[in-house]
C-alpha cells in the first residue's frame, strides 16, 4: 500500500510539470486570465505528490500486481488534475474572452472528459467549436495528448519491467535485444525519438501549408495518435497535401519505437517491414482502404480516395483526426472503421487498440490449429513468428495472453455499447453507438457525434471509463475493481 | 530430388545446407526431441520426431517420392533398420555413415554405399596440409 502511494505521488509530479511549461504560452499569447488556474493546477499536483513522495519512507519496489494498480491509479488522478486548467479557465475568463465552447467546460463533467481524452491520447472532444478555445488551452489539450501518448509505454517500460509482456513487444527483432541495455536508457531513446520526430512532424506540416501555430499543435497531436484539432473541421479544410502529410504522420505514429530506432539507427527502410505486426499493418493499410472505398461505391457515396485514405488510417492508427464527417457514412462502412479501430497500431507504439502484435498472433493461431490438423502423426509442428520458430509453450503462451485480451476488449465494447444504446439517443443508429465505444475504448477520437456536451452524464461517464481501460489494456483496471469485492466476500466469511 | 535423412547430428546439418542450396526437398527423422528441435529452429525443412524402428514412420515420410535416404546415426543398429527398410520401399540411393568398420560387408551386400570411419578422411586431409607445408 505505502509503495503505491508513493508511487502516485511520484506521478502527480508530471502534471505539475506540465502546468508549468504552459505558462510561457499563456504568456505569449497574453491570456492572463489563465495564469492563475495553471499555477493552482502546478501547486495542488506538486504539493500533493511531493508529500506522499517524501512522507512515504518505502523502499520496496514494487511487485507486478502493486505496478498495475498504480498504474490504473495514476492514469486515474493525473487526468483529474489536467481538468483543473479547464474548469477555472472557463470559470475565470471574464465575459469577453467566455465563448459558449469555453463555457461548456465551467461542467467539470465536461472538463473531465476532455482530460481524460487528452491523457489517454484518444481525440474524443467535448468542444464545440476547436478555435473558439484559449489558445493556452489548445496548447494544454495537445500537450496532454502529447505526454500522454508516450507516458503510457514508458510507464510500461518502468514500471511493470521485464516479466510482462508489453516489455518483451519491444525486444526489437525478438532476439532479445531491448533498444538499450537498460530499461532506463530505453526510455531515454524512446523519448529522443518522440522528440526528433515531433520537431520533424512541425516542420513538414509548416512546408505544406500549416500555420506554426497549427503545424506545433497538430504534429503533437499526430505523433502521439491523439487527434485533438485547433480546426474547427479537423483536417478537413486543408488541401490534399497536407491530408498526405498528415496521413504520414499518424502512420509513423502507429508504428514500433523498436522499428523506428532501428530504421534512425541502421538508416534502412526495410525495417519497416522486419517484423509480421508491420507487415500486418501495411497490408491492413492498403487492403482496408481498397474495401473501406469499396463500400462506399456500394453504399453510392462519393468520397474522394484521399478521404478514405486519410479516414482509414486515422482509424487503424487509432489517431482521430477527420477529413469528412462520418456520421453520413452508411452502417456497413462504419462497423468496418470499427474493426480498424478495434485492431489498432502496433504494439510499442503510441496507439491505441488490442494492437498488431496481437492482432498477428490470433491470425498466426487459426493458421497454426490447420497446419496441425495437416501434420502426419510424428511431424514436428513449426510455429513461426517474425521468422523465428517459437517453443511449443511460448506460443501458447501467447496466444492465450492475446486471446485474453481481445475477448476482454469485446466485452467492455459490448457492456459500452448497451449502456449507450439505452440513454435513448435520438438520431442515432446502433451503428454510431458502435462507432463511438469502439472509438473510445481503442483511443481513437473518430466521432459520430455522440460525444457532445449534451450528451447525459452517464453516457460521459461510460465513455470516460471506455477510455481509462483501453488504454491500460483493461487487466490493470479489472484488477483494482476486483480488489473491493474481494475484501468484501473476505469480510463476510468472517 | 527428395531426401530422407535419419538423425539430427552435426553431420546432418551440413548435409542440409548442401542440399538445399541445390534446391532439394528434405526431410529429417530423429528420436530425440531437443536435436530434432534445433534443426527445426535453424533449418525450413520436415522434422518427424520418432524412432525409425516404430514402423510406419518411413512411410509418413513419404518415403514412397523418396531418391534418396541417408543415415547419419552413430548406432549402426539403426542405420542398419533405415536400410532394411528403405530397401523393401525400393529408394534407389541408400547411403549410410558406419561406426564398426566390421560391418562394413553386411551392409554392402544389401547394395548400399557405405562411408565407414569418417575420421580417417579427417586424418588424411589433416596429413596432406603437412606435407604441403613442408614442401
Amino acid at each position: 500500500m505505502n509503495t503505491i502511494l508513493r508511487d502516485l505521488g511520484l506521478f502527480l509530479h508530471v502534471p505539475a510539470i506540465m502546468a508549468l511549461s504552459s505558462l510561457p504560452v499563456c504568456l505569449f499569447w497574453q491570456e492572463t486570465y489563465a495564469i492563475v488556474p495553471f499555477l493552482i493546477c502546478a501547486v495542488t499536483a506538486f504539493g500533493i505528490g511531493h508529500c506522499l513522495y517524501r512522507s512515504i519512507k518505502s523502499q520496496a519496489d514494487s511487485s507486478i500486481p502493486q505496478a498495475m494498480i498504480t498504474t490504473a491509479l495514476g492514469w486515474f488522478l493525473v487526468p483529474l488534475f489536467g481538468a483543473i486548467p479547464l474548469i477555472m479557465t472557463a470559470n475565470l475568463a471574464g465575459d469577453g474572452n467566455l465563448t459558449t465552447t469555453l463555457l461548456q467546460f465551467q461542467n467539470p463533467w465536461n472538463a473531465i472528459f476532455e482530460a481524460f481524452s487528452g491523457f489517454t491520447s484518444t481525440g474524443l472532444s467535448m468542444a464545440l467549436k476547436y478555435s473558439e478555445l484559449p489558445h493556452v488551452l489548445q496548447w494544454w489539450r495537445s500537450l496532454m495528448e502529447w505526454m500522454g501518448g508516450v507516458g503510457v509505454i514508458v510507464l510500461v517500460l518502468s514500471l511493470l519491467e521485464p516479466a510482462t509482456e508489453p516489455y518483451q513487444l519491444y525486444n526489437a527483432e525478438g532476439r532479445q535485444q531491448k533498444i538499450g541495455l537498460t530499461v532506463r536508457s530505453t526510455v531515454r531513446r524512446i523519448w529522443w525519438i518522440y522528440v526528433i520526430y515531433t520537431i520533424g512532424g512541425v516542420i513538414l506540416f509548416r512546408l505544406v501549408g500549416m500555420t506554426w501555430w497549427e503545424a506545433l499543435n497538430h504534429s503533437m497531436t499526430a505523433i502521439s495518435t491523439g487527434g485533438f484539432s485547433i480546426r474547427d473541421d479537423s483536417i478537413s479544410s486543408y488541401g490534399v497535401g497536407v491530408k498526405l502529410a498528415v496521413i504520414f504522420m499518424m502512420t509513423l505514429g502507429s508504428m514500433s519505437f523498436a522499428v523506428h530506432y532501428k530504421f534512425l539507427n541502421y538508416r534502412k527502410l526495410k525495417a519497416f517491414w522486419s517484423d509480421n505486426q508491420h507487415q500486418a499493418l501495411w497490408i491492413l493499410l492498403f487492403g482496408g482502404t481498397s474495401l473501406l472505398y469499396l463500400f462506399h461505391g456500394l453504399a453510392n457515396q462519393a468520397i474522394a480516395m484521399i478521404d478514405v485514405l486519410f479516414q482509414w488510417s486515422s482509424a487503424l492508427g487509432t489517431c482521430g483526426f477527420n477529413s469528412v464527417p462520418i456520421k453520413p457514412w452508411d452502417g456497413g462502412s462504419k462497423l468496418l472503421m470499427s474493426l480498424a479501430m478495434i485492431i489498432g497500431g502496433a504494439a510499442g507504439s503510441t496507439a491505441g487498440g488490442i494492437k498488431l502484435r496481437r492482432f498477428v498472433i490470433i491470425f498466426k493461431a487459426i493458421q497454426w490449429r490447420f497446419q496441425r490438423l495437416m501434420l502426419s502423426p510424428h511431424e514436428m509442428m513449426r510455429y513461426e513468428l517474425d521468422g523465428e520458430i517459437l517453443h511449443e509453450s511460448e506460443a501458447s503462451r501467447r496466444i492465450d495472453a492475446s486471446a485474453v485480451l481481445v475477448i476482454l476488449w469485446l466485452s467492455m465494447i459490448t457492456l459500452g455499447i448497451f449502456i449507450l444504446q439505452y440513454l435513448k439517443l435520438p438520431a442515432y443508429h446502433l451503428s454510431d453507438v458502435i462507432f463511438e465505444a469502439t472509438s473510445a475504448i481503442s483511443g481513437v477520437g473518430l466521432s459520430t457525434g455522440i460525444t457532445h456536451p449534451n450528451l447525459p452524464w452517464l453516457g460521459k461517464l461510460i465513455l470516460i471509463l471506455l477510455m481509462w481501460m483501453g488504454r491500460l489494456e483493461i487487466i490493470p483496471v479489472l484488477l483494482i475493481l476486483s480488489l473491493p469485492i474481494k475484501h468484501l466476500v473476505q469480510y463476510l466469511k468472517q | 530430388m527428395y531426401l530422407i535423412i535419419i538423425g539430427a547430428g552435426t553431420v546432418t546439418k551440413h548435409l542440409i545446407l548442401v542440399a538445399q542450396k541445390q534446391g532439394h526437398r528434405i526431410a529429417v527423422i530423429e528420436k530425440q526431441a531437443e536435436p530434432a528441435k534445433e534443426i527445426m529452429r535453424q533449418f525450413d525443412v520436415q522434422i518427424f520426431h520418432a524412432d525409425i524402428a516404430e514402423g510406419g514412420i518411413l512411410e509418413e515420410a513419404d518415403v514412397k517420392n523418396a531418391d534418396a535416404i541417408i543415415a547419419t546415426t552413430n548406432d549402426d543398429s539403426v542405420n542398419l533398420m533405415a536400410m532394411v527398410l528403405g530397401k523393401q520401399y525400393q529408394v534407389k540411393n541408400l547411403i549410410t555413415m558406419l561406426t564398426n568398420k566390421e560391418h562394413r560387408t553386411m551392409f554392402e551386400q544389401l547394395g548400399v554405399r557405405v562411408l565407414s570411419e569418417p575420421e580417417k578422411f579427417i586424418a588424411q586431409q589433416l596429413y596432406q596440409f603437412i606435407q604441403l607445408d613442408s614442401k
